[in-house]
């Protein structure tokens, strides 16, 4: 199948799974309904909002939103990685992002009297600062780069981690613990369009940036050696993509909690789709990310009437997913 | 000289013998009486001495509940977080002193517990409340666990707790005095209409997006303030929802856990819920008091469901002055009023939105709400 | 393009590794560089192609000074054939060659089909375009080879550097390497300076050679002068026995007895 059929399809699925969300949910909003609501803002009659059209556009259509714009975010921040770190097993959490926002917004919950917005500017600045202090380890060591960046990032998670279950040891085990555990778990029923408006300027931005450059990470993929052989500056490359990479991740984490496996699973999806050729991996990854997180959230809030955790859905999903993957690459050399 | 004839003999003989028996029996009664046997919320048969002097409790409802027992005197030692629990400071000041065990999430520290010496441990049956009683009985400490989570098993909890450090009559105390608030409420709502009834969402501990399934003690305190729980239809512990649930059921009035305060006020001012009739007409409380969570498993409970009532109902309660009441069960469980412990209701919460001004945060009938 | 340096220093850590080395290769020639294992090769080639940065010397390409340049001004002059390396992802040869082409694209660019001709043309050239659609992963070493030279071909540097490309292959792929790189030198005017560590294929192909020594160059030439009984058992510390094969081609045996 050729690539550009591929791209075509899948973003066919993605839209078709958008509107699938947008009509889907505990109210009954039929086509009918929002039909009617287009026709009355063409019209620019503005009528007083309605239950239906207030869960219409300030609930689902912001949730719906989050979700294509966090899962391409993620996904492709993991392509990213692994090329980079020339490693296919790499997720985006690597250097620490997930385990400092985690802990950054532990920190929010568990602060007396601070209102929501700081639990999400603790776990951003947390996650980035994370990342900060992998990148400050591995230049003080200063040998073997990539390797000693994975190295930095695996001190920077346990420390992050540690730090975390210090806070829940001290938290109130009524509200404050059962908040932490909820949040880390990660979901997107808190979504609402401020979220969006953070959120959107940031990934479309990264995955611009990501898509003009994706041909520099074949390159970079090949290793330091031969990619300054082939006139790149493979440190000044790593600087910035790590960068963009965080910023989306961090950005996205701090407002939907820890999504799982989408970073790691979604890449290898995308690479047995079309090859490993970024110019096409890298828009089939985005694709298939959105795509994904959107129907994870929306079994999330369709299966039970209460919600489920979004990070339960993707690793049960991602884990036999990725099983499968490795059996069906087997022959061909991925490992 | 007829008292030393030998019928007369063989007579002192018998109430001799007969004195004899009875004090031998007094002294068996009594040594049974040294000790008693209770059966705890596992199940499990415990042997108590019979004055319990030396008490530690392991999680702060358990502390409460002796403090509504009036055995303050009793403790050696208590939870880490009831040290600087407003109520406990409140009643008995002194405990703050008294050193720390552990917590129920973080787990308790058994060296600790053995080391003071204890007649009686009070643990929660939740986590790994029964195998810590079982290595304490078997180190000769008597512990019990109990699981007060509804009003059901408050009493009996009450009852037993009560029993154990030997204060039994203050259980028919306390458990007379929330029934005899719980009456006072039910009386005034039994005769609503069913679509009079409001609905009610509250709103959990864990967060604004999180509430009681039927079968917590909030949905019943709910029913009791003649409520109708928005989320009666979930089962289970504590529910995450989304905010299309919580359109769905579009509540008339929202009560709100006093740990999520903050977390609420953002939600409330949300586009989405502005549509609520709970929202547009400024029908949200948050659950007292300063000192306590009413919405908490307590005997205090029934004040929750007291002042639920007043806040749902306020024209069937006209006749009740809330304050008085308040002050008057913190009297019976507490020898203090509400008032003099420092206590407030705490419950008005402020709506940003210049279009939602408070509108009835003064009850009509001039009850001094906080 | 002829490539000359001038006085290159190098030092790991303190430890100086090249001293003063400098080299001539006239343009369109095929100079090959022997020398002992840990004796500098790789770290001389790296500092040619911007790997490594000496700490004095200069590198001139045609009269261009190079060493001043930035990386990707100097990828188009220099090209680069490293040792076998592992391959993470299995891309295709073909674009695996088009990776080439990289120093000649802007920062955004996409190659385009200029570039896929080129890539093209540098795997006809070797005679290895019936693998352009194979993945890297799934082919023999030899062609692996063959498609790390067509990208460095594709480069279109008048200079290509190789590392010890005839390392991991057999017989017949070591020879039928350097028969397609001398045939490049000679119908394409490459500068080629590979690395090598067999002095009776350099007897083979090789117009010139440098004698590497301890990061010293002992001695270079053209291969006839320099490719002696003497220099080389100089080089490899053991007595050799030169001869010369029935074409004229001298050949190094050295003295063994490998059948008592």
């Amino acid at each position: 199948m050729s690539d550009q059929k591929t791209l075509w399809i899948l973003g066919a699925i993605l839209v078709l799974l958008f509107f699938l969300s947008l009509f889907t949910g505990q109210m009954h909003i039929s086509f009918a309904d929002a039909a009617g609501w287009i026709r009355d803002w063409i019209a620019q009659d503005s009528l007083a909002p309605s239950p239906k059209s207030l869960v219409f556009f300030d609930v689902r259509l912001p949730r719906s939103l989050t979700a294509v714009l966090g899962g391409t975010g993620l996904a492709v921040s993991g392509a990213v990685y692994q090329g980079l770190f020339r490693n296919p097993l790499v997720s985006p959490d690597i250097l620490g992002v997930s385990a400092g926002c985690a802990f950054g917004a532990a920190l929010g919950l568990i602060l007396p009297g601070s209102p929501f917005g700081i639990v999400r500017a603790l776990s951003f600045a947390f996650g980035l600062s994370a990342v900060g202090l992998a990148a400050g380890i591995a230049r003080a060591v200063a040998v073997r780069p990539v390797l000693v960046l994975i190295l930095a990032g695996l001190v920077v998670t346990s420390m992050f981690n540690a730090l975390l279950m210090v806070l829940k040891y001290t938290a109130d085990p009524y509200s404050q613990l059962p908040a932490i555990v909820f949040w880390v778990m990660g979901s997107m029923h808190r979504c609402s369009w401020a979220d969006v408006r953070l959120i959107a300027p940031v990934i479309l931005m990264g995955l611009t940036l990501v898509h003009l450059l994706r041909f520099k990470l074949n390159i970079l993929s090949l290793g330091e050696v031969q990619a300054t052989s082939l006139g790149l500056n493979p440190r000044r490359y790593r600087i910035f993509f790590i960068s963009i990479s965080s910023l989306m991740v961090a950005v996205i984490v701090s407002a939907c909690g820890q999504i799982g496996w989408i970073g790691l699973v979604i890449p290898h999806m995308a690479r047995t789709l079309s090859g490993p050729d970024h110019r096409v991996m890298i828009p089939v990854t985005a694709l298939m990310g959105g795509a994904f997180l959107l129907a994870a959230d929306l079994a999330a809030r369709s299966l039970t009437a209460a919600e489920l955790p979004v990070s339960i859905l993707t690793a049960m999903a991602g884990g036999p997913l990725f099983a499968y993957l490795l059996y069906q690459n087997r022959a061909r050399g991925w490992i | 000289m007829g008292l030393f004839t030998i019928p007369s003999i063989f007579g002192h003989m018998k109430k001799l013998f007969l004195i004899i028996a009875c004090g031998l029996l007094l002294v068996t009664a009594s040594r049974a009486c040294a000790e008693r046997i209770i059966t705890d919320a596992a199940g499990r048969k415990v042997k108590i001495p019979d004055n319990v002097s030396r008490l530690v409790t392991t999680f702060k409802p358990a502390t409460l509940m002796v403090l509504c027992l009036k055995g303050a005197d009793a403790f050696v030692g208590l939870d880490n977080s009831s040290r600087h629990d407003p109520l406990v400071l409140a009643v008995a000041p002194e405990l703050a002193d008294l050193p720390g065990v552990g917590s129920k999430s973080s787990g308790i520290n058994l060296e600790t517990v053995l080391s003071l010496n204890p007649d009686l441990v009070i643990l929660s049956y939740q986590k790994t409340g029964v195998q810590m009683a079982d290595r304490l009985q078997n180190s000769g400490c008597p512990a019990v666990v109990i699981a007060p989570e509804t009003f059901a098993s408050i009493k009996q909890t009450l009852i037993m707790v009560a029993s154990a450090i030997g204060k039994p009559r203050r259980a028919d105390a306390v458990i007379q005095a929330m029934e005899r608030v719980l009456a006072r409420v039910g009386k005034r709502v039994q005769n609503l209409d069913p679509g009079e009834r409001k609905t009610v969402y509250y709103a959990g501990p864990s967060g604004f997006l999180s509430t009681s399934p039927s079968g917590m003690l909030q949905d019943r305190m709910i029913h009791l303030a003649g409520g109708i729980n928005a989320a009666h239809g979930l089962h289970g512990h504590f529910k995450q929802i989304s905010p299309e649930q919580l359109m769905t059921w579009a509540p008339e009035s929202i009560v709100i856990s006093p740990m999520s305060r903050f977390q609420a006020k953002t939600f409330i001012n949300r586009r989405q819920f502005s549509l609520l009739p709970a929202v547009r007409e400024n029908e949200i409380h948050v659950f007292p008091s300063s000192l306590s969570p009413w919405d908490f498993p307590s005997p205090l409970s029934v004040m929750g469901v007291l002042w639920l009532g007043n806040r749902l109902y306020p024209e069937q309660f006209e006749d009740i002055c809330l304050l008085h009441e308040i002050n008057d069960f913190h009297e019976i469980l507490f020898d203090q009023s509400f008032t003099k412990m420092g206590g407030h209701l705490n419950d008005k919460i402020e709506c940003k939105d210049p279009e939602h001004p408070p509108q009835n945060q003064n009850a009509p009938n001039g009850n001094p709400g906080s | 393009m002829s490539l000359v340096c001038t006085n290159i220093t190098f030092a790991y850590n303190g430890t100086r590794v090249l001293h003063q080395v400098s080299l001539d290769v006239p343009k369109g020639s095929f100079c090959a560089l022997l020398g002992r294992n840990g004796s500098g090769k790789t770290t001389l080639l790296h500092c040619l192609c911007g790997i490594l940065h000496p700490e004095s010397g200069e590198i001139m390409v045609d009269n261009n000074p190079v060493h001043l340049v930035n990386g990707t001004a100097r990828a188009k002059c220099i090209s680069l054939v490293p040792q076998e390396s592992d391959q993470i992802f299995p891309f295709t040869v073909l674009d695996l060659v088009l990776m080439g082409r990289n120093p000649h694209l802007s920062r955004f660019a996409m190659p385009g089909a200029e570039d896929e001709k080129s890539a093209w043309q540098a795997l006809e050239l070797l005679g290895a375009a019936h693998l352009a659609k194979r993945r890297v992963n799934q082919i023999s070493g030899g062609e692996r080879q063959l498609a790390t030279v067509a990208r460095a071909l594709a480069q279109q540097a008048p200079v290509m550097l190789l590392d010890e490309p005839t390392n991991h292959l057999d017989f017949h792929n070591q020879y039928h390497l350097l028969y397609q790189i001398r045939k490049l030198c000679r119908d394409q005017n490459l500068t080629v300076l590979a690395s090598m560590h067999n002095p009776n294929a350099v007897a083979a192909a090789a117009d010139r050679v440098v004698l590497l020594e301890a990061g010293h160059a002992a001695a270079q030439g053209d291969a006839e002068s320099v490719l002696t009984q003497k220099q080389l058992s100089r080089l490899y510390g053991m007595p050799l026995v030169e001869s010369r094969l029935t074409g004229g081609q001298k050949h190094f045996m050295p003295v063994m007895e490998f059948r008592r």
